[in-house]
């Protein structure tokens, strides 16, 4: 593809045929391999760019155009003797080294280091101008040389390219693009070679064996390095799906994950409310046991008239009921979530979360301030995850207000534009700007014993039900917890 | 207990039980559980106790700052050690001030640091919930043990104090001298008496003191003190 000189009308010229005697003996003529060339990259970046045409990137559209180039250029050379200088020469030459441009950036950008298009548009510019002023001025071996040095570094530099594609990248394919253009490019510096030691005319369009190697070279070069450039889309191809393949399994294993995350977390909290719990537990236990043991001790007495034996044994079912129903509060809180979606009376979430702190708010001396509405509030979402959240505030208010002066907390729920709202307010000495920021960041704690995931879990679990979780210092002082929740939007009629 | 501090009413029968329940013993109960606290006072009437209870320890200094009368007889007082406003512990170190009923503490966990306190506090004994009837009952006895005679002692502190203070300034400096081991001889010099003056006085103190022998003088003046 390096050029030829205008004389090459002529190819075996007089003067040179003593000396080129080698190439005397016409063994194949370069036009021949240049049609051949020409045809063969046309075809293949055609049927390249049907192929791939799916992807329509920048980079199989600079290939395919630089094949499509190599077609025109090569198609150029071959008709030298026919067409205008303008044409066999210059053009044929620039849209050479135009494709080479094209290929080096469709590697770069495949590499996703694409060079800036000013800067190739500079270098072809500047090409162009060396060639036309070498075509004007300097004698043709001078010419074929520097030519030669061009086309050499260009096809070292995306052989190069080609190559870091393939380390970095780990697309192997792209070995096969290096070894395609270092084999032209060593091609053109034998040629230089044994131009250079008169074993050859330096000119393109010779008819001995350097146009046969040449044909050859280049031809090998344009199917391995498009059939590596199809491997490597196919690479990249099968490469996405396996990444979208391990990107979905890890968003399960993630989903599975913080459900297993939030079900520990939800047993820890309860674990922590278990001093409160277990006294909260041993209440009726001790009713039943004193009712019980009054029963025996009044029938075993001879005169049972002493005892209401029947109000007593009331007693002793009613305790154990409200045993059961503590039993049943925290079994109730522990069990897996379900995360289904069904109606949920967030009154009644936050009545049954506040039976289980009511313990916890007693041992603190803490009053609970329930400001709910009589009404049911209904929304969409799971039961468990959302007391999960509830729990979460009430306690971290319990804590909170055990370090200010007025031990009360306020617990408000409203509903306000289509949302439920949910406002926890204690009167302790509310939040540094640092807690604030960093208030909900996974592991993120001002607790000694805390693990710092229970307002991130608590967020997170907001978000999946459409609402949010805020946190802020309040007007009055202490700490105010906000949680908003869209409400279902057809009031349930079990209301 | 009754319910009318002021004026005085006909005393009825059930006034008569409750004094002869009071006799026997009073406990006073504190617990913010209302089921417990029915169960403790069928418990304790089915026992022939009287029974007083409190769903807080405000509740009761209130009651306790109003003065009613009560009928005489041994008290102690059965607390929940966890209470809101004020806990048992706290409550403890207040009605010490107030006088000394023995008290004993319940608990829902046996926490090591809660019952240290509760004895350091100078509580009885320290009951774990559920409390077997019969635990409940014995640790009741002993406390209203302590309580009769704390009361017994105070009776006698006060009788004393009576007696004492119906001696004259002089019967009284003899007498304080006479415990202190000086002779008569001594004291009519010290006092610029005769010493029969010394006799007469000495023998109406020990009269008014109702003691017969020195031993008896020296031990109810030393008490004195």
């Amino acid at each position: 593809m390096v050029d030829g000189n205008p004389e090459i009308r002529h190819p075996i010229s007089p003067r040179f045929s003593s000396r080129w005697r080698l190439n005397d003996a016409m063994i194949f003529d370069a036009r021949t391999g240049f049609l051949f060339i020409s045809v063969l990259s046309l075809v293949i970046s055609l049927a390249l760019w049907t192929v791939l045409w799916r992807q329509r990137t920048l980079a199989l559209h600079l290939w395919c155009g630089g094949g499509i180039a190599a077609a025109v250029s090569s198609l150029l050379f071959a008709l030298r003797a026919v067409v205008p200088t303008v044409l066999g020469f210059t053009l044929a030459t620039l849209l050479a080294f135009l494709m080479l441009v094209l290929k080096l950036q469709a590697v770069r950008l495949a590499l996703d280091a694409p060079e800036p298009p000013s800067r190739l548009v500079i270098l072809v510019l500047a090409f162009l101008a060396g060639y036309q002023s070498l075509l004007l001025s300097a004698s043709e071996p001078l010419r074929y040389v520097i030519t030669s040095v061009a086309f050499i570094i260009m096809n070292t530099r995306v052989a190069w390219w080609a190559w870091r594609l393939g380390r970095r990248g780990g697309q192997r394919s792209a070995d096969w693009i290096a070894a395609a253009f270092a084999l032209m490019a060593t091609m053109f510096g034998l040629r230089l070679l044994s131009a250079g030691l008169g074993a050859s005319h330096p000119g393109l369009l010779t008819q001995g064996y350097d146009s046969l190697l040449l044909a050859l070279t280049v031809t090998f070069g344009i199917i391995v390095s498009n059939i590596a450039w199809l491997g490597l889309a196919l690479e990249r191809l099968i490469g996405a799906q396996v990444a979208a393949a391990a990107a979905q399994a890890r968003g399960e294993e993630n989903r599975l994950l913080s459900e297993r995350i939030a079900q520990l977390e939800r047993q820890r909290s309860l674990g922590l409310l278990s001093a409160s719990l277990a006294h909260e537990l041993n209440q009726p236990l001790t009713a039943i046991l004193t009712n019980a043991e009054v029963a025996q001790r009044g029938l075993r007495s001879s005169d049972d008239d002493r005892i209401p034996a029947l109000a007593l044994l009331d007693k002793i079912v009613h305790n154990t009921e409200r045993a059961r129903q503590i039993v049943e509060h925290i079994r109730g809180f522990i069990r897996p979530a379900k995360d289904q979606r069904e109606p949920v009376d967030l009154v009644q979430v936050i009545l049954d979360v506040a039976e289980l702190v009511a313990a916890e708010a007693r041992a603190q001396r803490t009053d609970l301030d329930l400001r709910l509405p009589q009404h049911p509030l209904w929304i969409t979402g799971d039961p468990i995850q959302l007391s999960q959240i509830v729990l979460n505030v009430l306690r971290n208010a319990i804590e909170a207000a055990s370090l200010g002066e007025r031990r009360e907390i306020e617990v408000r729920l409203d509903q306000q534009d289509g949302q439920a709202r949910l406002q926890v307010q204690d009167r302790g000495p509310g939040l540094s700007p640092a807690a604030l920021r960093e208030a909900g960041q996974p592991f993120f704690t001002t607790k000694t014993q805390g693990l710092g995931l229970g307002l991130s879990i608590s967020r997170t679990i907001a978000g999946q039900h459409g609402g949010n979780l805020t946190l802020t210092n309040a007007a009055g002082g202490g700490a105010l917890a906000e949680l908003r929740l869209p409400l279902r939007a057809l009031r349930s009629t079990e209301a | 207990m009754t319910r009318n501090p002021s004026i005085r009413r006909p005393i009825t029968v059930s006034d008569r039980q409750l004094a002869e329940r009071c006799a026997r013993g009073r406990v006073v109960a504190i617990d913010d559980d209302a089921e417990i606290l029915l169960a403790l006072r069928a418990l304790f009437e089915l026992e022939g106790y009287a029974c007083e209870t409190y769903d807080s320890a405000v509740v009761l200094l209130q009651a306790l700052s109003e003065n009613r009368p009560v009928f005489p007889g041994p008290c102690c007082l059965l607390c929940d050690v966890r209470m809101p406003q004020i806990d048992g512990l706290e409550l403890q170190r207040r009605l010490q001030e107030l006088g000394d009923v023995p008290m004993l503490l319940m608990s829902g966990s046996s926490g090591a640091p809660e019952a240290a306190s509760a004895f350091r506090a100078g509580a009885l004994d320290f009951l774990i919930k559920p409390i077997k009837a019969q635990t409940l009952l014995d640790a009741v006895t002993k406390a209203l043990a302590v309580s009769a005679q704390r009361q017994q002692q105070r009776a006698r502190r006060e009788e004393l104090a009576a007696r004492f203070n119906s001696l004259t300034e002089r019967e009284r400096e003899i007498a304080r001298r006479v415990a202190l081991g000086q002779r008569n001889l001594e004291i009519a010099d010290a006092l610029g008496i005769a010493l029969r003056t010394v006799k007469r006085h000495r023998q109406q103190a020990m009269e008014k003191l109702e003691v017969d022998t020195l031993v008896d003088l020296v031990h109810v003046i030393g008490e004195m003190k």
